[in-house]
């Protein structure tokens, strides 16, 4: 027993295989023992083969379950399944094709499309599809807009034709009469209009201006917007700028042309002055930088980094196909180090949309793809290509987990793990249902690590060691792992893939940590129901301010009936809201303050008290002034 | 563009005064509705900064409908009754036009009536006035349909014998509608509020605006003009907010929920105390010229084709075989 674990201790310090019952493991028999379900994919019903149709890329489960919603024979059913399952078997084998002369039973799918299987060039179709639909929805967008400034430029330099003497020669009113015989006398009809209409013609600056804009929006070329490097979509983008400042220019000026709006004493200026900071972000097209990781060379990477900092709408797409590096330097594995610094390089940027994920999560992704694709900023879209089965338990061991960064959502919420298998774990736990030796059912919460992904992988097998059968624990760190008759065997796994597990496992926590916790929803205090406004307590007529002495109007009641102002337009004004106000109560006499205070229909004149003590008939006039008092 | 760019282009921004929308001296009599509900709209276009050659106002016949001779903007004074079915026109020829109407009980009500029920339903982006003094005014008092029983006019010298038309009821009655408001032209601060929301309701917003006729019907309105109590305020956070002066002066006010319409039907059949507010406001009802709104451009190359289509219906091709 003891010699057994100081032989298990020695393989797994130093690899040294030394009891003959340390066997290496055969990674082409030997799976992962949570594996042991998903030996044949192709029983399996699941997001794979996509079907890459003209609108959207979609499941082939999808289609069928819709299309089986409708069907209630179970003959029908069955055969639709087994085609499925069929097709599915052909894509694992390598072989393409097209839906629709691939299903030729009932029931009719929805959709068509060629069909794609999870492999290394899957998720660089993806992301071209997705490119291609919102580049192609943008274009469309801008060029919409361009056509209806083009159409009312068009109509303005018309118009000015029309209203100058070349555009009103006979022969230009013959051809806008679009008369054939001579009803009209063309040549009268010029010469009267030249007598009676002098020529109206835009100002020369002006009808230039509309022309240049004009003529820069006429021609706009096609370009060529998928890179396979950073450094040729960089130098792309630094040759087009010009011309790209020059349409934002000419749209603007067109716009304001097209309104009338354009103020050249104000917009002159403002246009001498657009640069390349005044460019609307709208109007940039968003640049597709296909990369594959393996052959990010330092110029290329130095690139990168400059094009993530630039802020450009630069799409680029990392296509990693082996994650298990190995570091020249430290002698040593360093699993997953370059996808962790590129993704560190693009969160660090802080205004780059960063999106990782293993090609087997792309579909679910999606919306997050298409999110990052229409950001108005750059993205860096890193995936792990492969097969579904490796690349599903890349993320699901957290050696390549998946996350996205949306610089564009709120404070709080930009960072995201979804998708990920239990993602407030360490290691996501799976219950494995095994028969033990006396034939009892015994299941186990196993959790699934970076060991287990890496167990699939031969270039590793020499750190792995299956322990003889019967040995059901070990104090070195274990995997489960079963055989091709589907037997429960304990494999110990070597010192450095056991660092690489913990590091693995640091830079996971590293990743749950950024994610911002839920604030704490408080119960919110039961509010009292929205009272009406405040309503005094008994109903007595609004108590004024203390009656003053002096004479004054309640201005903001005032509804502007006119009536005081007709009695006296120098004591009674309106202000600047046409209501009216006491200008100079000693402009009239208190007669007309008391005659206007009975006008005013709203009763806010308030006459006060009589500045001139000897007007006539003052008795009666404060009779009269004291229900306005 | 960017921020900077806008900043550097807004400022040149125009800023009008009241005076800049004023045209010409108000003939109404002194003391009028009118003129309260003119500053109330002059305050709109200044506080929204309307420009005065992108508004119009279209009116009919009446006191009422001498509203665009006194706004230095673009306006139409049409025909009797006539008011909607121009304004209508006027928006769907030029849709960035801001378009009021102003009108009357008896050019609404009575000879217009037809064009009121389907412009409501058509729910065009106008804003419609409907200045309700209850009597005809420019004609020398005559009953209309919105005059109260035993109002005592020249073709009514018994008094009229039926009870009143209720705008609120009929409007809040027909499909489609979307923005039903009543004021009174003697709370000048409400009724900016409310014609200030009907501006911004994107739909056809109706408001009708109770004023008072100090020639023909001089004591009609005054028992709820000195009475705060005989007004009831409808306030609402999806509606009018009341300012402190307001609620203390008018404290008879009530939370009316704009989006009920079963409610706000209630509301419009109460004639005392007078509710004035945001009875009615759904801004999900399409607009009629969005609905009809084509993407294509109109350039002379899609009219020619467009116009060559249709002929070629009525040209007779020779027969070129048997």
């Amino acid at each position: 027993m003891h010699a057994e674990l100081n032989a298990q201790l020695a393989f797994h310090l130093t690899g040294a295989r030394s009891a003959a019952a340390l066997e290496p493991i055969d990674t082409g028999t030997l799976r992962p023992a949570l594996f042991g379900a998903y030996r044949d994919l192709t029983a399996l019903r699941y997001d794979f083969p996509l079907v890459f149709t003209e609108k959207s890329i979609v499941p082939l489960s999808h289609l069928v379950d819709e299309a089986l919603k409708q069907v209630t024979d179970e003959r029908v059913r069955v055969q639709a399944l087994r085609r499925e399952r069929e097709i599915r078997a052909r894509l694992a084998g390598g072989l393409g094709g097209q839906l629709s002369a691939l299903w030729d039973i009932e029931p009719q799918l929805a959709a068509d499309g060629e069909l794609a299987d999870c492999d290394a060039a899957l998720p660089g179709r993806f992301l071209l599809q997705l490119w291609k639909s919102v580049h192609e929805a943008k274009a469309r967008a801008f060029r919409e807009d361009a056509e209806r400034l083009i159409a009312r430029l068009s109509g303005i330099l018309a118009a000015d034709y029309a209203h100058s003497d070349e555009g009103r020669t006979p022969e230009a009113l013959a051809k806008s009469l679009a008369v054939r015989d001579d009803t009209f006398d063309t040549a009268a009809l010029s010469r009267l209009l030249a007598r009676a209409l002098p020529e109206r013609r835009l100002a020369p600056a002006r009808r230039n201006r509309i022309r240049a804009a004009l003529a820069v929006l006429k021609s706009q070329p096609g370009h060529d917007f998928v890179f396979e490097s950073c450094a040729a979509a960089l130098r792309a983008f630094l040759e087009r700028r010009p011309a790209l400042v020059d349409l934002a220019k000419a749209m603007a000026i067109a716009r304001l042309e097209a309104t009338g709006d354009y103020v050249e004493a104000v917009h002159d200026r403002v246009f001498s002055e657009f640069g390349e900071t005044s460019v609307d972000a709208e109007l940039v097209p968003a640049y597709l930088v296909r990369l594959n990781a393996r052959d990010l060379q330092a110029a290329e990477n130095t690139c990168l980094g400059e094009l993530l900092a630039s802020g450009l709408p630069a799409k680029i797409l990392v296509e990693h196909h082996d994650i298990l590096d190995w570091s020249a330097v430290a002698n040593a594995p360093a699993f997953g180090a370059q996808a962790r610094a590129l993704a560190g390089l693009a969160l660090g940027a802080n205004e780059v949309f960063v999106l990782q994920s293993a090609a087997s999560n792309l579909h679910r992704l999606r919306e997050k793809v298409r999110k990052a694709l229409e950001y108005s900023g750059a993205a860096l879209i890193s995936v792990f290509c492969g097969d579904y089965l490796s690349t599903a338990a890349a993320m699901e061991s957290r050696a390549f987990p998946a996350f996205s960064y949306d610089p564009a959502a709120a404070q709080g919420e930009r960072f995201s793990l979804e998708n990920n298998p239990q993602p407030e774990r360490d290691w996501p736990l799976h219950a494995l249902s095994y028969e033990d030796a006396e034939h009892q059912r015994i299941s186990e919460e196993t959790a699934f690590t970076l060991l287990d992904f890496v167990a699939c992988d031969a270039r590793y097998a020499e750190y792995f060691a299956r322990l003889p059968r019967g040995r059901a624990d070990a104090e070195v760190p274990s995997i489960p792992m079963v055989d091709a008759d589907n037997r429960l065997h304990r494999v110990i796994v070597g010192e450095a893939i056991a660092r690489e597990a913990r590091r693995c496992l640091d830079a996971w926590r590293a990743l749950q940590a950024r994610v911002a916790p839920k604030p704490v929803v408080e119960q919110e205090p039961v509010s009292p129901p929205a009272a009406p406004a405040p309503v005094p307590a008994a109903p007595e007529p609004e108590k004024a301010a203390p009656a003053s002495d002096a004479a004054y109007i309640e201005t903001p009641r005032c509804t502007t009936c006119e009536e005081c102002v007709k009695i006296n337009s120098r004591m009674f004004v309106y202000d600047a809201n046409k209501q009216a106000y006491i200008a100079d109560p000693k402009a009239g006499s208190y007669r007309e303050l008391v005659e206007a205070a009975e006008a005013c229909q709203v009763s806010i004149i308030h006459p006060g008290k009589a500045l001139d003590p000897t007007e006539p008939g003052l008795a009666e006039l404060v009779e009269r002034a004291k229900p306005f008092l | 563009m960017t921020d900077h760019a806008e900043c550097l282009l807004r400022l040149h921004d125009e800023r009008f005064e009241l005076e800049d929308y004023q045209s010409g001296v108000p003939r109404w009599c002194s003391g009028c509705g009118d003129n309260a509900i003119l500053a109330a709209v002059q305050k709109l276009c200044r506080d929204e900064r309307l420009h005065p050659e992108k508004t119009v106002f279209v009116s009919g016949i009446g006191c009422s409908s001498r509203f665009p001779h006194y706004m230095k903007t673009y306006g139409f004074h049409g025909i009797h009754g006539r008011a909607l079915p121009i304004a209508e026109g006027v928006r769907m020829a030029r849709p960035d036009l801001h378009v009021f109407v102003n009108t009357g009980d008896g050019d609404c009500c009575s000879i217009g009536a037809a064009h009121w029920v389907h412009a409501v339903r058509y729910n065009m982006n106008l804003t419609m006035l409907l200045h309700d003094n209850e009597i005809y005014g420019l004609t020398k008092k005559q009953a209309s349909p919105t005059s109260p029983r035993g109002t005592r006019s020249n073709t009514t010298p018994r008094g009229t014998q039926l009870e009143a038309l209720n705008p609120l009821t009929v409007t809040l009655g027909i499909q489609n509608v979307s923005f039903v408001a009543q004021a009174v032209d003697w709370i000048p601060e409400v009724l900016y509020q409310i014609v200030r929301a009907a501006f911004h309701h994107k739909g056809f917003s109706f408001v009708r605006i109770l004023q008072r006729c100090p020639e023909w019907l001089p004591e009609h309105f005054e028992p709820y003009v000195k009475d705060p109590k005989r007004t009831l305020l409808l306030h609402h956070r999806d509606a009018l907010q009341l300012s402190e002066a307001v609620a203390r002066t008018y404290s008879n006010n009530r939370e009316h929920d704009p989006s009920k319409l079963a409610a706000a039907r209630e509301m419009a059949t109460q004639l005392d105390p007078i509710p004035v507010g945001i009875l009615y406001r759904n801004p999900a009802v399409p607009c009629y010229e969005d609905l009809r709104r084509s993407d294509k451009l109109r350039t002379a190359d899609f009219i020619r084709a467009g116009l060559e289509a249709e002929f070629d219906k009525f040209t007779i091709w020779p027969c070129t075989q048997n």
